[in-house]
């Protein structure tokens, strides 16, 4: 019996291979899965984004007859004109005001929470009860934190020779920020290996049924590099 | 072993096929999955620290749980999510799930019926806990949402009228959340709400990130942010926590495949430089 719960995952798992053949080299099958997940994204993104604009502005202008939804309309009817030649000035309306208001309201959040909070935290009340793994209060963390920063700090200073006290307060910029670099590698080669587990994961799971696809996958890949081997010899 | 047989051995690595590798990063991950290791997980400050804050969650607190990344992120942040769902609803917490990354809104769905096995269809469903779907525009949303909840989501996810759920009468602005938990894997997410929702209003707020998010901000703890999940291993440590609450994790074998990965990275890593470091010294010679 065919059902949603057998189709689905066999779906998810067929399109995992085919994007996963990528490995072996770039193809059809990869560039087919590429093009159908950009498609769904896409699709996906337009639906949401039309149904928020009928709940929140056509559906009260329609039925509660809330006349000042017209206006907002009207300007996001003015984005298409980014695909006219002759009238891409209108597209600069409606962007002008999203980034405007973006910038806006993210300006005056951001002075009191990343600049004010972070300058105050860095400076924060040494503490010798704090505990030295978690808290940036701790005696030798704050001592750190103070190097580091002040280190990083002098590393940008472009405007005086760096040579002295301030070639070494520069290096140990350098290498303040060379191992902030090697934490975010670290971090990223994780992040990138849990994307990997977690696909394996689905594929290798025994109560499901996607791991049925894995020896079809090998044998066309095997198929696939017999073919090509055979061609490259005959040549 | 000489000295030409060595560079000779570096020179051979230096043109392996990099499909080798890939077969064996699959064999390193794929082999645990199948027959687990058991390695002990250790816990970070920023997990114990996110376990302490939701464990301070009073029963009909309204918590706000954001759904902020895409599919693309869901092996590592789903996970977390459903771990973050059961610990609130266990405490009894009214939930409000949203998201500000459309591709992201079917995880919330999801996780409610994961986690409590139904979600509009739930009896409970809008007096303890809501699904208020996606909310455009990145950061003016989260201002608005701040301002006027309702008005910001006239509807939820189902297409109710967010008025008519019980829940939602009490919720007008911003000062009426208790707890924001934003599950993030990109922009808008951990600055945006900290600037628009958590210093405006003062409210307690944790964020679960991917582990490539996860340096970035780190610096909002504790200060800003009362704890942390960083990527697939603080999911791991924060099911081993809830342990006690009855929650059958799924991460400890992905995590043998983890630390087996990044063993075999480490290896190629010194590999390379050693390579590296003797051609440089068989050269200078």
């Amino acid at each position: 019996m065919i059902t949603p719960e057998i189709v689905g995952p066999l779906i998810a798992a067929a399109f995992t291979l085919m994007v996963y053949s990528f490995f072996y080299r770039e193809n059809k099958a990869y560039r087919f899965a590429e093009h159908v997940f950009i498609g769904l994204a896409v699709a996906h993104g337009t639906v949401i984004s039309s149904k928020y604009v009928w709940d929140v502005a056509l559906s009260p202008l329609i039925t509660k007859g809330e006349a000042f939804w017209i206006l907002p309309i009207l300007v996001g009817l003015l984005f298409p004109f980014f695909f006219s030649k002759k009238y891409f000035w209108v597209y600069r309306i409606p962007i002008s005001i999203v980034v405007g208001t973006g910038v806006g309201i993210g300006m005056a959040g951001l002075i009191r929470s990343q600049f004010i909070d972070q300058i105050v935290q860095t400076i924060a009340p040494v503490s010798p009860k704090a505990d030295i793994w978690s808290s940036g209060s701790h005696p030798i963390n704050a001592l750190l934190i103070a190097i580091g920063t002040l280190g990083t700090l002098l590393f940008f200073i472009f405007t005086r020779e760096q040579k002295g006290l301030l070639l070494y307060a520069s290096h140990i910029g350098r290498w303040t920020m060379m191992i902030a670099f090697g934490a975010a590698f670290g971090f990223t080669v994780m992040a990138r290996m849990s994307l990997l587990i977690g696909r394996m994961q689905f594929l290798l799971d025994p109560s499901g049924i996607a791991w049925y696809l894995i020896p079809v996958a090998i044998v066309v890949l095997a198929v696939v590099a017999f073919a090509e081997r055979s061609k490259g010899a005959k040549k | 072993m000489t000295e030409e047989n060595e560079m000779s051995f570096f020179d051979k690595l230096e043109k392996v096929d990099p499909r080798l590798i890939y077969i064996l990063v699959f064999l390193i991950v794929s082999l645990p999955l199948i027959r687990p290791l058991g390695l002990p997980i250790s816990m970070s400050p920023m997990t114990i620290a996110f376990y302490d804050a939701v464990e301070k969650v009073m029963p009909g607190d309204v918590v706000i749980v954001s759904i902020d990344y895409s599919a693309a992120s869901s092996p590592e942040q789903y996970p977390q999510t459903k771990a973050v769902m059961h610990h609130l609803a266990t405490k009894g917490a009214k939930i409000i799930g949203l998201g500000f990354w459309a591709d992201g809104t079917p995880f919330i769905d999801s996780a409610f019926k994961d986690v409590l096995g139904k979600s509009k269809d739930h009896p409970k469903y809008g007096t303890d806990f809501v699904n208020l779907g996606w909310i455009p525009n990145g950061e003016v949303g989260m201002k608005a949402l701040g301002g006027d909840v309702q008005g910001t989501c006239p509807k939820d996810y189902y297409g109710t009228s967010t008025g008519t759920l019980p829940m939602m009468k009490e919720v007008k602005t911003g000062r009426d959340f208790k707890m924001v938990i934003t599950l993030s894997s990109g922009t808008p997410g951990v600055p945006e709400w900290i600037r628009q929702i958590q210093a405006q209003y003062g409210v307690t707020f944790l964020y679960g990130v991917t582990a490539v998010s996860a340096p970035g901000v780190r610096i909002y703890f504790p200060a800003q942010a009362a704890g942390g999940l960083e990527g697939l291993a603080g999911a791991a440590e924060y099911e081993v926590l809830l342990i006690k609450y009855g929650y059958k994790g799924t991460l400890a074998p992905p995590m043998d495949s983890q630390s087996l990965s990044h063993l075999l990275v480490i290896i190629f890593i010194v590999l390379g430089n050693v390579g590296y470091v003797l051609k440089k010294h068989g050269k200078a010679k």
